[in-house]
């Protein structure tokens, strides 16, 4: 996963972390406790079978521009698969 | 951020699953012709536009320009000529009225499992134009074949929000 952040002000980031990572089971069951506390209520079951389906689409499509965020100021985001 | 056309026939042909290899196969042009427009040191021939824009998917109009076409006609495919939810793509674009842009292409399987397991689904968005808009809808127009732009709310504080399928 590549996460670009270009910036008016500051230096452009570019982040690459591995899609395993962050795609896993574990990161899976964080993800839905910490998201219960903002009353978003996702069980760890239906946020495994979601990181599953996300990393099957990430195998078929490569390098997918998954948010790309432009502000009026000029500054980008960018987050890939 | 403005793409140029080397930029788009890169990340088209990335979404098309092709190589530069490829590419270049299907157009009988070397891959090192391909290269050199993904770089934008040269432009395809006119006469390729219509096949490249073809093989990416795309009109040669939204090649060039960069514009989406398809976000402006809803099409009811046959049932013979569907594609598989799974491979589908969920497109949500906000235009704010301040002049921020926000693009999220979302796998449509992932909007088909959120509602199929009853997810309680998160709020999109704080944007107004987003409230009250219904996925199970959206995803019933999908599965009866329904593809394009099929959501367009513009929000009293002038914020766009579209939502189309591919």
């Amino acid at each position: 996963m590549k996460i670009i952040v270009k910036s008016q002000d500051t230096a452009n980031i570019n982040i690459a972390v591995p899609s395993r990572l962050l795609l896993n089971r574990i990161s899976a069951a964080i993800g839905s406790s910490y998201l219960k506390r903002y009353g978003i209520d996702i069980s760890q079951k239906q946020a495994i079978t979601l990181v599953k389906e996300l990393n099957r689409f990430r195998r078929k499509h490569r390098d997918w521009v998954l948010v790309e965020v432009q502000s009026k100021e000029g500054d980008y985001v960018k987050i890939k698969l | 951020m403005d793409m140029t056309i080397g930029k788009r026939i890169a990340s088209l042909r990335k979404e098309n699953g092709l190589k530069q290899d490829d590419l270049a196969e299907m157009l009988n042009v070397s891959a090192q012709a391909v290269s050199k427009w993904e770089n934008d040191q040269t432009c395809p021939d006119i006469s390729l536009l219509p096949q490249l824009a073809k093989i990416l998917g795309i009109t040669v109009d939204e090649l060039l320009s960069g514009k989406k076409e398809s976000q402006a006609a809803v099409i009811l495919v046959e049932e013979e000529k569907r594609k598989d939810v799974k491979d589908m793509v969920l497109r949500i674009v906000v235009d704010s009225s301040a002049g921020d842009k926000v693009r999220v292409n979302l796998p449509m399987s992932l909007l088909q499992i959120a509602l199929d397991t009853e997810m309680d689904l998160p709020q999109i968005s704080s944007n107004g134009a987003m409230k009250n808009i219904d996925w199970k809808q959206i995803l019933e127009l999908v599965r009866h074949g329904a593809m394009g732009n099929l959501v367009e709310v513009e929000s009293s504080e002038g914020d766009m929000v579209r939502i189309f399928v591919e």
